[in-house]
């Protein structure tokens, strides 16, 4: 076992002779208080990290918790051949570039919607002006229904249809399960399907070559 | 970007990217995706600068709660 020449007292006064390494393995008991203690030794510079990459405190504070979470959730798995703080900053790193990505999506969220829109309507394949202009119009129909979704639905419909991540990529990057994640896609798609369907309703346009992506569609959503 | 440009880039620019011009901020970016050495590398020269400057981060402890809250 690789052990790390730690400081024993950490940030927040919590002494522990034990290594980082020696810590986590007690974590795989459900040794929250061993938990506590890593955080206490590595927060602040998982946190410099996340803040490297993101610019932002807030974001490098929720990338550093979702670290910490995944760190926690993975334990089980994780085997003492490297230093546990070289695998728990790998953690951070992908954390914190996986919410710059979602942050750079969400300003393109025109482009976005275009892009669902044109995905939605593909299967009716009608090139003429008529199908263009309602093309247009769903796609601003879309863009408004989106952004009425809940955060959380948007942004796992974000990360699945623009960003192409898998559910699992997903999942960590909202720090949720991946259970969660395909409950999200699901109630974000029909929500956007009512909504649409309703403005076919009131204008009289569109989705008859509207159709929500199938169950099972995507990549295993 | 290639390990060995990261690295002289990290040198001469430090390790918070968005003092990097933006291409660069991106192509880093991508091998950072990439590249456990990337990510390693730019771990080490973060803890360097935690050494050498101040870190204004003020307290971490609502964080450290929020983490064990969450787990």
């Amino acid at each position: 076992m690789a052990n790390s020449a730690m400081t024993v007292t950490g940030e927040f006064g919590l002494v522990d002779a034990r290594s980082d390494e020696d810590l986590f393995l007690a974590c795989r008991d459900g040794d929250q208080v061993a938990f506590r203690v890593l955080v206490d030794r590595h927060l602040r510079m998982v946190r410099r990290l996340a803040l490297n990459v993101l610019g932002d405190v807030q974001e490098a504070e929720d990338a550093a918790q979702e670290a910490f979470i995944a760190a926690w959730r993975a334990r089980e798995r994780w085997t003492p051949e490297a230093r546990f703080s070289t695998w728990l900053h790998r953690i951070a790193v992908n954390k914190a570039i996986d919410r710059r990505r979602v942050r750079k999506a969400v300003p393109e969220s025109q482009e976005v919607i275009t892009r669902l829109a044109d995905a939605e309507v593909r299967g009716a394949a009608q090139a003429d002006a008529l199908a263009n202009l309602e093309r247009s119009e769903v796609a601003v129909t879309l863009q408004q229904a989106l952004g009425k979704l809940p955060d959380t639905q948007r942004q796992a419909l974000t990360l699945f249809y623009f960003e192409e991540l898998e559910v699992g990529r997903i999942a960590d990057a909202m720090g949720c399960s991946e259970q969660a994640v395909r409950s999200l896609l699901k109630r974000g798609r029909q929500t956007l399907k009512t909504r649409l369907q309703r403005q076919k309703k009131i204008c009289g346009y569109g989705p008859e070559t509207v159709r929500s992506a199938p169950e099972g569609a995507g990549r295993g959503a | 970007m290639d390990l060995k440009l990261f690295e002289a880039r990290l040198k001469a620019l430090g390790a918070a990217l968005d003092r990097w011009p933006e291409d660069e901020a991106e192509a880093a970016l991508d091998l950072l995706t990439t590249s456990e050495a990337a990510q390693d590398l730019f771990a080490q020269v973060t803890a360097q600068d935690m050494g050498v400057f101040d870190d204004a981060g003020g307290d971490l402890s609502p964080l450290a709660d929020r983490i064990a809250r969450n787990l």
